[in-house]
């Protein structure tokens, strides 16, 4: 097969796409919607993680059966921290936005 | 044919709608007449949520929250909990314009927590109804 220079422009482009894609830890995540920002809102330590295993669960719940598959998103709850009201409050929210979240996400039309 | 055009032109425009409903108020706090209710008096206890670990939260959060009264905390969560409700349930269009808002410190007062939980509630159904819906 022969490369003209448009193969090889387009093939430089894909490169350079797929390279941006840097996983899970603060760059493109294919595994959620991109409009969804799991970054929790600033607070103390048991509220952020609350809020951060919450929306991880809830994601879990809506996502699709091969994403289920994966497992790129699992029910997560600290066992410690259960009992700890903030934490149980920042995870029962975070749980119910990023459900609905996904929810909509899914059958959304523009 | 002009005639035609006409009819299409008023048909297209009487489908405009100003925009999506809950921007006009969203911003505002509860409807009218719900604020009133709320007494506009200084909270006695700022986390108020019978954990007394929390007494040590906030430094000048602390100050800010102490200083509100009864009714400034559950509009505060009010308008708080409807963008984040708005947000959870609208279309992908919207998702961009508004997200997830909670205060960390404020969700630990009785008051502006029960703001944005009605909030949240009220204004993730309509929008559902609203997006579900369109027309009629």
């Amino acid at each position: 097969m022969q490369l003209t220079k448009v193969n090889i422009a387009i093939l430089l482009c894909l490169v350079t796409i797929l390279t941006s894609c840097t996983g899970r830890d603060g760059g493109f995540d294919p595994t959620k919607p991109y409009s969804l920002d799991l970054t929790p809102p600033e607070g103390p330590y048991e509220y952020e993680e609350g809020w951060s295993d919450g929306c991880e669960s809830g994601i879990s719940v809506y996502h699709n059966n091969f994403m289920k598959f994966m497992g790129t998103h699992e029910f997560r709850q600290n066992p410690k921290l259960r009992k700890n009201k903030m934490y149980y409050r920042a995870w029962k929210d975070s749980f119910l936005y990023c459900s609905l979240y996904m929810e909509t996400t899914t059958r959304s039309k523009l | 044919m002009r005639y035609i055009a006409i009819i299409l032109v008023v048909v297209l425009m009487s489908s405009c709608r100003a925009g999506p409903p809950w921007k006009t108020w969203m911003y505002e706090g509860p409807p009218p007449g719900t604020l009133e209710k709320i007494p506009d008096r200084k909270i006695k206890d700022v986390y108020g949520m019978g954990n007394p670990s929390l007494k040590n939260l906030g430094g000048t959060k602390y100050q800010e929250i102490l200083n509100s009264s009864m009714r400034e905390l559950y509009r505060d969560g009010w308008i708080d909990g409807c963008e984040s409700g708005v947000s959870a349930t609208t279309n992908l269009w919207y998702k961009f314009q508004y997200k997830f808002k909670q205060d960390a410190y404020k969700a630990q007062n009785r008051v502006y927590y029960k703001g944005w939980k009605d909030a949240f509630d009220y204004c993730q159904r309509y929008i559902y109804q609203y997006e579900r819906r369109y027309f009629m």
